[in-house]
């Protein structure tokens, strides 16, 4: 469960401050399929930085399951994340050196697990993507949906609280984001929480509720679908 | 660094190896111009040696290059008179038969002392040493009879060492027709007692010539120990090229580690979104840093002692690499890597996440 409660971030360069985040507050309910909307300079990306305890509001709270994560430290929000956040970027970010198997259980390594369950859950990831083949293959070998697939499984991996994915399908072609789309779709049927965010409305409608964000506030928090 | 320590080694060897043949415990004297009024007298050194505890034993030493010949073989070789005191002066040995005798010096009997390599010159390759016991040999036109045969000294195969004759010196003077003796071997108690046996020599010498530039006293303690000085001079020189070799190498491993961290800053955004904390990251550095400068560590140790080997042949020198040489310049090298593999390191280890995933 995502509580935001009165989000501000400002930034100061020079004498102007800049209000990226004015106010925020927002609801997510475990097992929500959430896209975060809006244009380039919104405040989006910095909304999802917060969520995904990347970054800490310069003033609000912000409660992750309970626990108040607005001022933690470097070291404790990376204990955050690697426990209950999944991430999912435009660019994969995959790790070039390592193979598929090896990036897929990097999170499980932070979270010292023994190598044996890394593997299997690793691999039980791997699968769930439809890339059980693919496990000794380097992200360059692989196709921009399959590299995408491969880092969806990396965030599934660690059994996350919350999927963030930040335009997921922005360097694919449609077809195959349609189809990283459809994954990311069933991922929330089988309970996880999904929070996207995108500056397309067509994808963003993909989602069971659109939260629209515009200089910073929230001008538009609509279900489109029960779950 | 290795391979310099190993050679620098190899050379004090070396030279510590030629003057344990030389012998290094011994001084010796030697008059240019010895006239009827002006010369020394063997009486006169002998009683000298026996009034002086510094001074143990002593040598006249008549040398000359001559024809020696056995049946039909002909050579030329080095034939030295000396006392039944030279061998033990020069630490030397009888291998086989016997030393030459104060009765052999008094009655002036031709008797020799012939070196290893002289046999296999003369009397053939596989001639067994026993053989040349008894034999005659006629050195410039005169027989000898060999006594004895030396120890063979064998550190190196042209040594001029194993290839002579030693002969009576009363003999030799009357053979090569030498009315004086030019040169005597001393030899002294201990280390202490160099300097003092010098001395009294030196006076001895003075008494006689009344002008030092006469003669020459040269004790060989003091040459190698001036000799050390100056190798250890070398030394310290070849050491510190080596510890500035040692600084480049550590500024270049500073360097890699750097750019290394630089380069990779992306993906320390990427292991701290997915969960990395500073320490992750900062052992995934240092980890590499040991193993990288490590590696360079060993393939260098391999490579100094290989070149060392390598050259230690080539040159006739004993290399030595050394253990403290290989622990300090592995230590050396893994720690900068450790310290500049760590730096760095730490800088990206504290990067916000978003910054660094930003970094391109």
């Amino acid at each position: 469960m995502i509580e935001l409660k009165d989000i501000y971030k400002i930034y100061q360069t020079g004498d102007t401050t800049v209000h990226a985040l004015d106010g925020i507050s927002l609801h997510i309910d475990d097992g929500e399929f959430v896209a975060i909307v809006g244009q380039s300079g919104s405040g989006k990306s910095t909304c999802m930085n917060i969520i995904g305890c990347l970054d800490i509001p310069t003033s609000g709270k912000y409660i992750l399951d309970g626990v108040d994560v607005s001022m933690l430290s470097d070291d404790e929000l990376s204990y955050i994340r690697k426990n209950k956040i999944g991430f999912i970027f435009q660019q994969y970010n995959l790790i070039q050196k390592l193979n598929v198997i090896n990036n897929v259980e990097l999170p499980l390594i932070y979270k010292r697990i023994s190598k044996s369950k890394r593997l299997e859950k690793a691999r039980e990831a791997l699968k769930r993507v439809g890339l059980e083949n693919m496990e000794h293959r380097y992200p360059q070998q692989l196709s921009g949906g399959q590299q995408q697939r491969v880092s969806i499984a990396r965030a599934l991996a660690g059994k996350p609280s919350v999927i963030l994915a930040d335009e997921p399908t922005g360097a694919l072609d449609s077809k195959t984001g349609i189809d990283v789309l459809q994954l990311i779709k069933e991922l929330n049927d089988e309970g996880n929480t999904i929070v996207l965010v995108t500056h397309d409305n067509s994808i963003a409608m993909q989602a069971k509720r659109v939260v629209r964000l515009q200089d910073g506030k929230i001008i538009e928090d609509t279900v489109i679908k029960e779950s | 660094m290795i391979l310099i320590v190993g050679l620098g080694n190899g050379v004090t060897n070396k030279i510590e190896d030629t003057f344990e043949e030389m012998g290094s415990n011994v001084i010796t004297a030697a008059a240019y111009m010895q006239t009827s009024s002006k010369h020394i007298e063997y009486d006169g050194l002998e009683e000298l040696v026996a009034q002086d505890d510094n001074i143990t034993k002593f040598s006249p030493y008549v040398i000359t290059n001559v024809n020696v010949r056995v049946e039909r073989k002909e050579r030329t070789i080095t034939v030295i008179g000396v006392s039944s005191s030279y061998l033990s002066i020069r630490n030397r040995e009888i291998e086989y038969g016997r030393n030459i005798e104060y009765i052999d010096e008094k009655r002036e009997q031709r008797v020799c002392l012939i070196g290893n390599h002289t046999i296999k010159k003369l009397f053939g390759e596989k001639t067994p040493i026993e053989e040349v016991v008894g034999k005659n040999v006629r050195i410039n036109g005169t027989l000898f009879k060999v006594i004895g045969v030396l120890n063979e000294l064998s550190t190196s195969s042209f040594s001029t060492e194993d290839d002579l004759f030693l002969i009576p010196y009363t003999v030799a003077q009357k053979e090569f027709a030498q009315k004086y003796i030019t040169t005597f071997y001393f030899s002294y108690l201990d280390k202490e007692s160099a300097k003092t046996a010098t001395d009294v020599i030196d006076k001895y010498y003075y008494q006689v010539f009344k002008d030092a530039d006469d003669y020459i006293i040269v004790d060989a303690q003091s040459i190698m120990d001036s000799m050390n000085e100056t190798i250890d001079t070398i030394k310290m020189v070849l050491i510190a090229i080596a510890g500035i070799s040692l600084l480049v190498g550590g500024i270049g491993i500073m360097n890699i580690m750097l750019v290394s961290v630089t380069e990779r800053t992306r993906e320390i955004g990427i292991r701290k979104a997915i969960g990395a904390d500073k320490r992750d990251v900062l052992m995934q550095f240092i980890i590499e840093a040991i193993t990288t400068s490590g590696l360079g560590g060993v393939l260098g140790i391999l490579l100094g002692i290989f070149l060392t080997n390598t050259v230690s042949k080539a040159f006739e020198i004993r290399g030595d690499v050394g253990i403290a040489a290989i622990l300090i310049a592995s230590g050396i090298s893994t720690f900068i890597g450790i310290i500049f593999g760590y730096l760095p390191a730490n800088k990206a280890a504290n990067l916000h996440p978003i910054d660094a995933l930003r970094y391109e």
